[in-house]
């Protein structure tokens, strides 16, 4: 399972405050005056829901600067996104569309992105393909490259089969796939968490320069890193599955009596479902 | 910390009668806060926070300066304890004539007025601040606890600790993530401690204790406090008792009071 069936939102004049995190972030990085071209990849682009309002933001000499790339699973969704791009004067615009266990064959490692944007995605993958995506987005960057991902911790519409992470366990996963990569000049990126109205959410930023990482060590380590980080993630999984298990028969026992509760019940229905098909 | 405010023009800090004046209090243990000295760069400074943690604040009206002026406004407003300096009854505002002023002269007065002053304020604290007072008030009337916001609820919870033995550090960061109150000496290991400050009507749920787990996983401490003044919720009470690998304790509003009284905090 991959880029699960997803319904991409796209509000035109309403800027969702994670995509404005991302044109943020974009923004700092294109104000380089040295800067003339800007790789940007999108994955899981969805209907173009970042750079629909894009207009708003960016000059039309920043705009420029920007080649795009939007990937996703479904190819009306990148149809959509391209036609967006297309009007907003960027330096190209392309679209890849394929699942995510595709993203290593699509997208080249030869390739360098300045900024790799996963926003709202990754509840989408199977877990057995998240340090994948991790460890590929970073081989895909250039040496100041960023890799911005977002999700949410909990979804306010939930989905069978999704399986949502918690910024503590993100940030074991990195905790993970830094030790093993090595990172060891101190950087220890913080998983920021998000308080919406409907859900948490939470983000992380990965710096290749901060990283200081040797891509080529890093393509001859890429299976034993992704193999370590999965097996991480293997075990979160179970202890995922374990705690799930005993809060339903807590609140089967005693009922819910909070109406936190009673969203945390329907929550740990679909989690216990989604999470006992996704067991690695 | 004991805490006298100086409001007096910047030039004159080290004029003889101020800068032995500021000696004498640093001597009795007793912390001055000097306005120019906060002024750095012209960069703003909450001048009410720092009023409000002042045990008393003197005024300097001998030289017409409309900062002094508007520092002793504040303070008065703010129910600090005030000690007015002047050449004569003309340079009082009209607002504090029936205070009590002293000329420059009358140093040995002046000293004594200060130090007296913040005694009793420091005791009027300590008497207010008393953990189990406050929470036995909650118990009748439950708008008390807002009389102390969750980080005041969270040093009382450190001090606490403090008192346990329990080598408590405030807002330690571990990769990041900031914990209440970890504990460097809990039963020979550590332990994070969740502050809740909520209201009755507002029970700790399962989702608190599944938040707070991912925080003990992710920092690989075993132990670990949920210390609330209201109440768990029953689901959330069985499903730390069942769990295996982590001990959680939870500290409802009764035990917590229990807890303040028998520490006398």
């Amino acid at each position: 399972m991959s880029f699960k069936d997803s319904d991409a939102v796209q509000y035109k004049g309403r800027m969702l405050t994670q995509h404005q995190a991302v044109l943020t972030l974009i923004q700092q990085q294109l104000d380089n005056p040295k800067l003339h071209k800007f790789k940007w990849l999108d994955i899981g682009c969805g209907r173009g829901q970042i750079i629909v309002n894009l207009k708003e933001n960016f000059t039309e000499t920043t705009r420029a600067k920007i080649a795009y790339k939007g990937y996703d699973v479904k190819d009306e969704f990148v149809g959509e996104t391209l036609k967006i791009a297309n009007s907003l004067g960027f330096d190209s615009c392309e679209g890849e569309i394929g699942t995510i266990n595709n993203f290593p064959k699509l997208i080249s490692d030869d390739s360098e992105h300045d900024c790799i944007t996963i926003t709202n995605a990754i509840h989408e993958f199977s877990p057995k393909l998240i340090s994948m995506v991790f460890v590929e987005s970073l081989l895909r960057l250039s040496p100041t490259g960023r890799l911005f991902i977002y999700d949410m911790e909990s979804l306010p519409e939930l989905e069978l089969g999704a399986v949502t992470w918690s910024a503590p366990e993100i940030q074991e996963v990195l905790q993970t796939l830094f030790k093993e990569i090595p990172i060891t000049n101190g950087y220890e990126p913080n998983v920021g968490k998000w308080f919406h109205k409907s859900c948490d959410a939470w983000h992380i930023t990965l710096s290749m320069e901060y990283m200081e990482v040797d891509k080529t060590a890093l393509l001859k380590r890429r299976s034993a890193i992704i193999k370590t980080v999965t097996s991480k993630i293997k075990s979160l999984l179970k202890r995922k599955l374990t705690t799930c298990k005993a809060a339903l028969l807590s609140l089967q026992e005693h009922g819910d009596e909070t109406g936190t509760e009673n969203q945390l019940k329907n929550k740990l229905l679909h989690d216990f479902w989604s999470l006992t098909n996704n067991q690695l | 910390m004991k805490k006298v405010y100086i409001s007096t023009p910047a030039y004159n800090y080290q004029n003889k009668f101020f800068k032995i004046l500021i000696d004498d209090l640093h001597e009795s243990s007793i912390d001055t806060v000097l306005p120019f000295e906060l002024d750095i760069d012209g960069k703003y400074y909450d001048l009410e926070h720092i009023l409000k943690s002042c045990d008393h604040f003197i005024a300097d009206l001998t030289e017409d300066d409309c900062n002094v002026l508007y520092e002793t406004g504040l303070a008065q407003g703010l129910g600090i304890p005030i000690i007015l300096i002047a050449n004569s009854f003309q340079d009082i505002p009209t607002p504090l004539s029936n205070h009590m002023f002293y000329s420059k002269n009358e140093y040995e007065k002046i000293v004594k007025v200060v130090h007296e002053e913040v005694r009793k304020r420091q005791a009027k604290r300590k008497g207010n601040s008393k953990l189990v007072t406050l929470l036995k008030a909650y118990q009748k009337n439950s708008q008390e606890i807002n009389k102390i916001s969750s980080k005041e609820f969270e040093l009382k919870i450190f001090d606490l600790c403090k008192i346990k033995g329990w080598e408590p550090e405030l807002n330690k960061k571990y990769f990041n993530r900031e914990f209440d109150i970890y504990l460097n000496n809990y039963k020979k290991t550590n332990a994070l401690i969740e502050c809740k400050k909520f209201s009755f009507n507002k029970k700790v749920a399962l989702n608190n204790i599944i938040e707070f787990l991912s925080e003990l996983e992710l920092s690989k401490v075993d132990n670990g406090f949920i210390i609330t003044t209201s109440e768990f919720t029953q689901s959330a009470i069985d499903f730390v008792s069942k769990l295996k690998n982590k001990n959680i304790e939870l500290w409802d509003l009764n035990k917590l009071e229990e807890e303040a009284a028998h520490n006398n905090i």
